[in-house]
């Protein structure tokens, strides 16, 4: 499976790329005629994204030089590939579900992510099913009757 | 300094009915989400807080605060009957707490537990309701120069105790504060990373990022373990509460342990995991018997628990006075404020007396409250461990997105909170501390403001920033957090150096 040395190095990579890019954004902001008392709008962002990338440079400097940063030297991201599996599928699930709420609405949404969060944990009780399904409708109900949100 | 028609009000808003059913029905809620691994305070106060929409604000805070002492009080079940502690706070009980349930005195463990719980909860109570007013007489001397000394004190006391990284911490703070800095620049008026949508305006909001970081990103870690089974042996389910006696051998552990919890409390960005670590080292270093740490020690159920729930009327001191969050869970309780047009600081405690009142005296209720239903509960609330992981995960994910959906109309706001509980799966996994992450965000609009008007004052002098006694007080306090023990360490091996 993959080391935390190897995936914190690529974190690593993706947020100095991240803040460079957003650095980039950040040096366009304009300040205000009204704000010019103050420091212009841009400062404070590049200054924390200096700062972010200081300290990414020097935990990825740990981990290309001593193996580790703050002894996960050992350690993987994962157990195994059946970890893996269901910690992405879940992911999967919640980001489909959010993306049928915006085309079908809430109640086709929470219908989907409910179980198919339980079938990426490897539920395969049909019992468990319904009572995700209940929970599921009552939730709605609380929340559309109760408490009388208009779910779009 | 006493207002005698405030308080007078404030007892009559919390003996009103709905406030009672809400104070009960908050400790139950408390103890089951407590009860669950993985859920903890911020998790159970996030997804009680769009309930409270519609109720008068004293029922609402009171439910709130009975979720919120009783959720941490509620770890301590599971950590102690099935080694699996119900959040963060409860890690230090596990060990002794379990070691003392497979043994055969889980019953004087459970007993322990709930009453360090209330005791610490008591405390700092107590110290909340005598120190709150003096606070806020002293905060209103604060201006931009003592609001950054407080949030910078709150950042590197949290660097420095999260997680085995120093510098993943620190970027962590920095990717939290640089967040803040989204939306429309309160200060100029000018555009940051706006992304051409008016939903950036006001920025990332806090709700939707803290249900993510803590709800959502839970709902991943936890499908990672969702389906391992918990079995304890049930028969030994029992509280045995330790008599007068017993409690006057544990005072001094009691005592101690209230004092660092509350303080921890109160330091911005700390929180319950940090005070049960801290109380449970130290009255380790102090016994006679350190070896019995581990092997299930009683005091080492007795000092964490009591610590834990001590930090509860600790964290609400700088969050009433100054509007500056003791933890992440009080950062949620902000929420309930701001949702009833609320602004903590001096001027609520001095417009709004009856509110404060009904703060101090709700949170002795709710102690008073969770000692009897602990007491008669435990059976079922150790039951409740029992109950699967993959059926529990996707309620709680369905109820923050409903939760989320209702509190802000908006499915802009679902988005920020999925996207913010991806970002905290992946640093979680990564080894990085969440807790920095959020009290960075936490205090991050805050910290600009401060710093940006301290510089507009000082017109550009930093040094101006230390010439203010309150700021230059809370630095020296820093230091002394920061390298009081090395120094100590030092000065005390140079003197047995020097006698020897």
């Amino acid at each position: 499976m993959i080391s935390q040395r190897r995936a914190n190095l690529v974190f690593a990579l993706i947020l100095l790329i991240l803040s460079g890019w957003m650095a980039v954004i950040a040096w366009g902001f304009e300040t205000p005629a009204l704000g010019d008392a103050t420091l212009p709008t841009k400062f404070f962002p590049l200054v924390l994204l200096g700062f972010i990338a200081f300290c990414t440079v020097i935990y990825a400097r740990e981990y290309i030089v001593y193996g580790h940063s703050g002894g996960d030297g050992d350690e993987v991201l994962y157990q195994n590939a059946k970890q893996a599996k269901t910690g992405l599928l879940t992911l999967a699930a919640v980001i489909v579900s959010y993306g049928l709420w915006q085309q079908f609405g809430f109640l086709i949404a929470g219908l989907f992510a409910t179980p198919a969060i339980a079938f990426a944990m490897g539920t395969r009780r049909p019992s468990h099913y319904i009572i995700i399904f209940i929970g599921a409708g009552l939730t709605y109900l609380v929340f559309t009757y109760g408490l009388g949100t208009q779910f779009s | 300094m006493f207002d005698a028609a405030a308080f007078d009000l404030a007892t009559q808003l919390l003996f009103q009915p709905i406030t009672l059913v809400m104070l009960v029905v908050g400790v139950i809620i408390g103890i089951v989400i407590g009860v669950l691994p993985g859920l903890g305070p911020p998790v159970a106060l996030s997804l009680a807080l769009p309930f409270t929409f519609d109720m008068p604000f004293v029922p609402s805070i009171v439910l709130l605060l009975s979720i919120y002492s009783a959720s941490i009080y509620g770890g301590s079940i599971s950590a102690i009957v099935a080694k699996i502690p119900g959040t963060g706070a409860a890690v230090a009980t596990a060990q002794d707490g379990n070691a003392m349930f497979r043994a055969g005195r889980g019953g004087e463990a459970l007993g322990l537990s709930l009453t360090g719980s209330v005791i610490g909860g008591l405390f700092s109570a107590f110290v909340l309701a005598v120190f709150a007013p003096l606070l806020a007489k002293l905060a209103a001397q604060f201006g931009p120069r003592e609001y950054l000394a407080v949030c910078v004190f709150g950042l590197a006391v949290v660097v420095r105790v999260a997680g085995a990284s120093l510098w993943k911490g620190l970027a962590m703070a920095g990717l939290g504060l640089w967040l803040t800095t989204w939306g429309i620049d309160p200060l100029s008026g000018g555009e940051r990373y706006t992304f051409g949508t008016y939903q950036f305006y006001s920025g990332i909001k806090l709700i939707p990022f803290l249900i993510g970081i803590f709800a959502v990103s839970e709902v991943f870690i936890g499908a990672e373990r969702a389906l391992t089974k918990i079995e304890f042996d049930a028969s030994s389910l029992k509280i045995t509460i330790p008599g007068v006696k017993r409690l006057k051998e544990l005072k001094g552990a009691i005592m101690r342990s209230s004092l660092v919890g509350t303080i921890i409390g109160i330091i911005p960005g700390e929180g319950a995991a940090v005070a049960a670590y801290y109380a449970y080292a130290e009255e380790k270093r102090r016994s006679d018997t350190p070896e019995e740490f581990g092997k299930g020690a009683p005091i080492g159920v007795l000092a964490p628990e009591t610590a834990n729930n001590a930090t509860v009327g600790g964290a609400l001191l700088p969050t009433m006075t100054l509007g500056v969050p003791g933890t992440p869970a009080a950062a949620i309780l902000l929420g309930a404020f701001a949702i009833n047009n609320l602004t903590p600081g001096p001027r609520l405690f001095e417009e709004r007396g009856e509110i404060m009142y009904a703060i101090y005296i709700g949170l002795f209720l709710i102690n008073i409250v969770m000692m009897v239903i602990g007491y008669f509960a435990i059976r079922f609330a150790a039951q409740i461990i029992r109950v699967p992981q993959n059926i529990v995960l996707p309620l709680v994910f369905l109820l923050s997105v409903a939760g989320i959906y209702s509190t802000f109309s908006s499915l802009f706001a679902v988005g920020i909170m999925i996207a913010a509980g991806v970002f905290g799966y992946i640093i979680r996994k990564l080894g990085f501390s969440v807790a920095p992450l959020v009290i960075g965000f936490v205090l991050g609009v805050i910290f600009e403001d401060g710093f940006r008007q301290s510089i507009t004052t000082s017109q550009g002098s930093i040094l101006e920033f230390f010439n203010t006694p309150i700021g230059l007080s809370i630095y020296g306090l820093l230091f002394l957090t920061l390298f009081g023990a090395p120094i100590w360490r030092r000065i005390t091996s140079m003197m047995r150096r020097g006698a020897s």
